[in-house]
């Protein structure tokens, strides 16, 4: 009954805000377990809306790993819109999970999922609005464990003081580890914060930010990391999944009643990527490859159908069709999927392995434009990058995506962005008329390179603000062919995400700052102020310029160092070796390259030593 | 020049169509009309119910829904019809949809209808009032509010001045107190084309008037709920 009138009681408010529904829960398979019967009570944040969390996979993932374990009960919770936000802070309404309606400060542990920087803000804004207190010093033994996961937990020192553990790699095993140790911790009565924070530590995977302390230079960067015990390991090696076949997948997810940005089924076709674009922090942190087997996707994809009703199949993972075994795989897919109305997509395709008859085949009941990411303009810089695209490939695309601002780019290559998509429209136009649409329009987007942890560039600085505005500007007036549409993305937003990506624990009053001073929907382009940004960083004696545009030394102790993913600063030091000598690296497909990233084991497909 | 397959649309020729009744309440309130079309397009997939598809670019179930209400109401009398390739029996659809659908959107009859879903004219609605104020003197003043047909709802839209004339519909409204600060109302309200009224605007209407929605919205707020369709004769449609 409680909770009834809890929801009745926001009736008024509910009412009144958009998208209502996002805040009740009861959609078709959450997970309802008796409170009674659970000894963890584990709350499961995306710092993000709704419609944008509900469609992430990891989430997904995880919400199924653990609510598979019959004493974990994982409950969802989501970052209100900012129209909810003002109305929970203006009458004193707590944040809640969807399942139960049980507000944060309930629960035994709150996960939060770290997807990209900008929703370093978001995140604490959660915590505020929960009533958590923001540093992990000042949560005592009455608070939540609060542990941190995703991609920006490969540097996610900005963060480290707020939380107490990270959870590094793939955490469809280290959560439910994780939980059964409090558990087991709070059963045994041994458990205090700090010899949970403590036994933590010693689990593979997990990092403890609090049990290391950070000495500075003079010249403000690391002089070292310090262990508070003798017995916690020195270099954090990132969790994997060994064989993804027998890895727990949702098949029956969460289904909104509101339609999110990813509507459909979601088929994960492997982990890794063979490419090594330098810049891409993707394609080097979640190696090794590991594949699925099409049998295995294909029970899958029917069983979701099954379960969702959803009419759209996509098939996902770093770069779709170098997917082994893709044609047996949308073969035996289409055996059904027409006949049903069901269509299938291919969101990541690489140009070079992309075949037009795969094209034709996948289109059978709903069709769609081309687009691809040749990332630079000209070859050269193709090669630097490690993109290995060839230009008559790319002449198919309506759509292209490029990145600017590279390490070695010039105006030359700026020109080539532009010379590439006018191309792509003469090639429209030299198609016989019958073979080709009534009309084309091709949209170049053009992104800022950001350089990246546990990437070849990652001790790249990125181009002063002024160089990326003045080469956006550039590009347009170089854009004249009406048939071409041009998309740019702030680079101001570009130039806070690199200061968070590279950055340390410094940063972290910066970002209290952001929370609570207006900047927490900063993901969001609307809410997102450059200035406001640069007066939080001056207010806590941050210089962006130290974390953004500057080269960091080859032999400086980077903020990550404690860090494992798999792949060694030895290869990342060869691999931008090779960029500025202009050389490309072939794929794992072609030759194994000693990325260290086989170490991890796993059924992987690839790694020569494993085959 | 109107195609032939514009005057004679594909779906004209699919004669079979199956009528579900449901209710939406509790949660289910603040479930948009679109985003209730959408659980239902899916669920008659998961259902397996045999579906007609539309013959466009992209081809969805075709469901046709009776009256839509406003986000944060809910019903006792819900109607959704679908097209069928072939004649199954409504029992076992009826199962087969709940079974496919969350726990609280139920479906509580399945029928061959031998009317037209615009044969519902009218729909009777329960309005639950809490407030921090006098409940006595606000039913007063809602009950000479309601009498009075020029009753005027202004402003719905944003930036937009509209006014509807909402009097004409709430003559026979009544208004009864239920606690020191509750209200029910319960009125008879037009749903079909060119006469539909959306309760709201009532309400909206009566707080203009009476300002019974200020302070804060945890006291005071109201809730919809449409308890029956009616036909223009202002007897029970099903």
């Amino acid at each position: 009954m409680e909770q009834k009138d809890r929801l009745d009681r926001l009736h008024g408010i509910l009412k009144s805000v958009t998208e209502p529904a996002a805040y009740v829960g009861g959609e078709l398979y959450e997970v309802k377990k008796d409170k009674a019967d659970v000894k963890v009570r584990f709350a499961f944040v995306f710092p993000e809306i709704y419609s944008i969390g509900m469609s992430n996979l990891g989430m997904r993932i995880l919400y199924e790993c653990l609510n598979a374990a019959p004493d974990i009960w994982c409950e969802r919770v989501f970052a209100p819109a900012p129209d909810m936000g003002e109305k929970m802070q203006t009458y004193g309404i707590p944040l809640t999970a969807l399942e139960s309606g049980d507000p944060l400060t309930d629960f035994d542990i709150v996960g939060v999922t770290l997807q990209y920087e900008m929703c370093y803000p978001t995140a604490l804004h959660v915590f505020d609005l929960a009533g958590i207190p923001l540093y992990s010093r000042d949560r005592g033994e009455e608070y939540p464990i609060v542990v941190g996961g995703g991609p920006c937990t490969y540097n996610a020192e900005p963060v480290a003081d707020f939380f107490d553990v990270f959870s590094i790699g793939e955490g469809e095993d280290a959560l439910v580890e994780l939980s059964h140790l409090y558990r087991d911790m709070k059963e045994a009565g041994t458990y205090t914060k700090e010899a949970f924070l403590h036994a933590a530590a010693k689990l593979p995977g997990f990092y403890v930010p609090s049990l290391y302390a950070v000495s500075y230079k003079e010249d403000g960067t690391i002089e070292r990391f310090t262990p508070k015990y003798d017995d916690i390991p020195m270099k954090i090696v990132k969790r994997i999944i060994g064989n993804l076949d027998d890895a727990p997948y949702p098949l029956k997810p969460v289904i909104p009643y509101s339609e999110t940005v990813h509507d459909r089924i979601v088929l994960e076709l492997y982990r890794g990527c063979i490419r090594g674009c330098r810049f891409c922090q993707a394609g080097m942190v979640y190696r090794p490859i590991r594949e699925k087997s099409p049998d295995k996707l294909c029970e899958q994809a029917r069983c979701l159908y099954e379960n969702t009703g959803y009419d759209e199949i996509s098939l996902i993972s770093l770069s779709t069709s170098d997917y082994s075994k893709i044609d047996e795989l949308t073969d035996k897919l289409l055996s059904w999927t027409d006949k049903e109305n069901v269509s299938l997509s291919l969101p990541s395709l690489r140009v070079d392995s992309f075949t037009k008859e795969l094209m034709d085949r996948i289109s059978g009941v709903r069709r769609g434009g081309i687009t691809f990411a040749p990332e630079a303009g000209t070859q050269r810089l193709r090669d630097v990058i490690n993109k290995n695209v060839r230009e008559e490939d790319l002449l198919r695309a309506v759509g292209l995506y490029f990145m600017q601002g590279l390490p070695t780019e010039t105006h030359e290559d700026l020109a080539g962005i532009a010379k590439l998509a006018s191309d792509a429209v003469h090639v429209f136009y030299e198609t016989p008329k019958e073979q080709r649409g009534r009309n084309v329009r091709v949209t170049v987007s053009v992104s800022c390179f950001v350089p990246k942890p546990f990437t070849a560039f990652q001790w790249e600085g990125q181009d002063p603000l002024e160089v990326l505005q003045e080469k956006q500007l550039y590009l347009k007036d170089r854009i004249t062919d009406r048939k071409v549409v041009y998309h740019y993305h702030d680079a101001k937003v570009s130039r806070v995400e690199a200061v968070l990506a590279r950055g340390d624990r410094r940063l972290a009053g910066s970002l209290v700052l952001a929370a609570r001073e207006g900047s927490a929907y900063s993901a969001w382009s609307e809410h997102f102020d450059y200035d406001k940004w640069m007066d939080y960083f001056a207010r806590t004696g941050v210089d962006p310029a130290f974390y953004a545009n500057r080269t960091f030394g080859l032999d400086e102790v980077l903020p990550w160092d404690l860090i494992d993913c798999g792949v060694t600063k030895d290869y990342l030091k060869r691999e931008r070796e090779r960029a500025y000598a202009e050389k490309t690296t072939p794929s794992c497909a072609e030759h194994c390259n000693g990325c260290g990233a086989d170490r991890l084991g796993g059924n992987t497909r690839w790694c020569p030593k494993k085959k | 020049m109107v195609s032939e397959e514009k005057v004679n649309r594909p779906c004209d020729n699919v004669p079979i169509r199956l009528r579900f009744l449901f209710r939406k309440v509790g949660r289910l309130r603040y479930v948009s009309h679109l985003e209730l079309v959408r659980t239902v397009s899916k669920a008659a997939t998961r259902a397996g119910i045999p579906c007609w598809f539309t013959q466009g670019f992209n081809p969805v179930p075709k469901i046709v829904f009776g009256t839509p209400m406003s986000v944060g109401m809910e019903s006792e009398c819900e109607f959704v019809e679908f097209r069928l390739t072939e004649r199954i029996d409504p029992a076992d659809a009826l199962a087969r949809l709940n079974a496919a659908t969350p726990e609280e959107l139920t479906f509580l009859d399945a029928y061959y209808p031998d009317n037209k879903l615009t044969d519902q004219c009218f729909a009777e609605y329960e309005i639950l009032v809490r407030t921090d104020k006098d409940a006595e003197r606000l039913a007063g003043s809602f009950r000479r509010l309601l009498s009075d047909p020029d009753l005027t709802c202004r402003n719905l839209t944003h930036g937009k001045a509209t006014e509807r004339v909402v009097g004409k519909q709430t003559a026979d409204a009544k208004v009864t107190v239920t606690g020191e600060h509750a209200l029910r109302l319960t009125m008879t309200l037009g749903t079909s084309q060119g006469e539909f009224l959306n309760p709201d605007y009532v309400m909206i209407a009566l707080d203009q008037e009476t300002h019974f929605l200020d302070g804060s919205p945890l006291e005071n707020t109201y809730l919809i709920r449409r308890l029956t369709a009616l036909d223009k004769d202002k007897k029970p449609f099903r």
